[in-house]
This record gives C-alpha cells, sequence and structure tokens, in this order.
C-alpha cells in the first residue's frame, strides 16, 4: 500500500551537529532524532511515497532496500504515531 | 519599603517588618546585591510574621522565575576559565550538593537553582543565593561539623563561605549529570541529548514554547555535553578541577 505523509503542521526543527531536534509546543515534547532516522524525516515531507524514500536511502548508504524496509517503516510508524508526521494531503505533493 | 532586582524583575517586600529585616540579614550579599530597583517587570511579595529565611529564599526565587523576561530553567551553574557550566536538573537529585563541591573545588559560584539567559541569546546572570544545605550533604562537603544542621533540617550557607562568585560567561560545558554507585566519570555525548534535558527544567518557557526550544538548541550548539556520573560530589568536582580549572 502505497504511504505518503507530510510533516505535521506547527512541529518546530533544528538541526544540531548529527541530530534533528523536533519540538511539539502543544504537548510540550522534544524528539531528538539520530542522523539516520534525521534523513527519513527529510524525506517524509509529502514528496515522496514510503518505498522511494527507503529507495532513495537505499542508494544514499548503499544498502539493499530489504535491508532498511523495515527500519525506515518504523521511524515513520512512530513519529505518525507520535504526531510528528500526518498523512499527507494531495495539496503537499510536490 | 524594601526592593530587590532578581533576573530582571522588581520584587517589593510587604508585610511583617522584622521577618523581612531578619530575612534579607540572612540572605546575606545575595540581598545586598539585589538592592536596585528600575526592572521593567515589578511583583509584590508578601511576608508575614515568622517567616524564614529559607521560605524568604525561596518564595523570592519563584516569583523572580515566574515573572522574569529571560528563559530560566532549573539548573546548578558555576563558571571556569573556559566559560560557564551548566548543570540541569530536577529538585532532589544533588544539583545544590554537587554545585557547592565544585565552587569548593575552585569554581565560581553562579547559581545552585537557576539557569537564566536571555531568550535572545546572551550571558546567564548571576543568581548567587545562599545555599541551603542538609546534614548529609554539611557531612559529604567536609564543612564544620560543629555547624552541622540538625537531621531534617537545612542552614543556608552564603556563598562567600564556600569559594568565589563567578563571572557570567558563554556556557560551554552542559553536564548531564548520573549518581551511581563508584568513581567519578566524564563521558561526552551528542549536543541534542541536552535539549530535551534543558527544557523539561525550564521554569517558564510556556510563555514562548517557540523561542525557548530555539533558545535551548542554541545553548546546547555552544556546548560541549557531558554525561558525569558519580557516587560522591566532591570527587567528581575534582575530577573536574582537574580538567577545567
Amino acid at each position: 500500500m502505497a504511504i505518503r505523509t507530510q510533516h505535521a503542521p506547527g512541529v518546530l526543527v533544528e538541526d544540531l551537529d548529527s541530530d534533528v531536534c523536533l519540538y511539539r509546543a502543544d504537548i510540550d515534547e522534544v524528539l531528538v532524532l539520530n542522523a539516520t532516522a534525521g534523513d527519513v524525516w527529510r524525506l517524509t515531507d509529502g514528496d515522496f511515497e514510503l518505498d522511494q524514500v527507503v529507495q532513495l536511502l537505499a542508494e544514499v548508504y548503499r544498502l539493499p532496500t530489504d535491508d532498511i524496509r523495515e527500519q525506515v517503516r518504523s521511524v515513520v510508524a512512530d513519529l505518525l504515531d507520535r504526531g510528528y508526521l500526518v498523512p499527507a494531503t494531495d495539496e503537499s505533493a510536490g | 519599603m524594601s526592593q530587590l532586582s532578581l533576573l530582571d524583575v522588581t520584587i517589593t517586600l510587604t508585610g511583617d517588618r522584622t521577618a523581612i529585616a531578619d530575612g534579607l540579614v540572612a540572605l546575606g550579599s545575595f540581598a545586598a546585591d539585589a538592592r536596585c530597583t528600575g526592572s521593567a517587570t515589578a511583583v509584590d511579595c508578601p511576608v508575614a510574621a515568622g517567616t524564614t529565611p529559607g521560605q524568604l529564599l525561596a518564595e523570592l526565587t519563584r516569583l523572580a522565575v515566574e515573572h522574569s523576561p529571560r528563559l530560566c530553567l532549573h539548573a546548578g551553574v558555576v563558571s571556569c576559565p573556559g566559560g560557564t557550566v551548566v548543570i540541569p536538573g530536577s529538585s532532589g537529585l544533588g544539583k545544590s550538593t554537587l554545585t557547592a563541591a565544585l565552587v569548593r573545588a575552585g569554581f565560581g559560584y553562579l547559581s545552585d537553582e537557576v539557569l537564566a539567559v536571555p531568550r535572545s541569546g546572551g550571558l546567564p546572570a548571576r543568581f548567587a543565593r545562599p545555599i541551603a544545605v542538609g546534614p548529609e550533604s554539611w557531612t559529604v562537603l567536609g564543612l564544620d561539623p560543629a555547624q552541622r544542621p540538625a537531621d531534617g533540617d537545612e542552614r543556608l550557607i552564603e556563598p562567600e563561605h564556600l569559594g568565589q562568585l563567578g563571572v557570567p560567561a558563554p556556557v560551554r560545558h552542559l553536564l548531564l549529570a548520573e549518581r551511581r554507585p563508584g568513581g567519578p566519570e566524564l563521558v561526552e555525548h551528542s549536543r541534542g541529548a541536552a535539549v530535551p534535558a534543558l527544557l523539561t527544567r525550564a521554569f517558564n518557557h510556556f510563555r514562548d514554547p517557540g523561542g525557548s526550544f530555539h533558545a535551548v538548541v542554541t545553548l546546547a550548539r555552544q556546548a560541549q555535553v557531558w554525561t558525569v556520573r558519580y557516587q560522591q560530589a566532591p570527587e567528581l568536582a575534582g575530577l573536574l578541577a582537574e580538567r577545567w580549572l
């Protein structure tokens, strides 16, 4: 099934070295993503389907897509569950 | 009428004159250094008869951090030649004892309770209140046994009795402290780890959550972040003094 997400409105973002810091002011929560999860975050703002994200990251990290698919899915599922990502609207497609 | 200027807040003490006078004497240089006015924000601090100096100090601190235009975070703060050292932490984790041990080891005292920085960036304020020390910490710090407070009690110590006051400087070290058995350890950590550690200890970030988040990231960006593990505060203070003094 095709899944496309975008960054939830109102989430504040700061790059800090290789980490990405996210802040949801509505629940006063900070989430710090490591470099790999940060790459997933950057690619999930409406432009790509989840399978495309997996493919792009596999190319960047020079790994088979099967090796990273579950990790990427897990990061996206967690970010969706915690409200940092939301399902993409049609307007967000780039 | 007595007025104190703390963290850019003018606090007017009203009520029982004796309790106010006794409290200000007991708060020593902290109160004497704050005897000026002119801050944009002004609040009253009613003082009832029988208020102890410790209670007055707690109320002054509460009012200052609640009304300060600065971003105020719960932390011990000391200075060293390279800049300012910050130990974020909640009450009861030994933060004041560690701060006192660092001052006894030669660091400059800035605060045992509050890191207060301008939201748009700048130097932390000195909030050098007396440190409340209980009997266990009194012994750990090696203070005069004859003056040791009774069990369940605390004694306010003026910082000058522990060491020297610090000069505010840019934040250079953020210490994420953990108590655990064994000798002291200092391990460098990613800066990202400091962001939730700082923001969850903020007293007044609710006024501007987004701006506070950016301010905390800016603090982390300019500092080295360390996990420190220790059992006894003076041992860790000695290790840090060897490294940074």
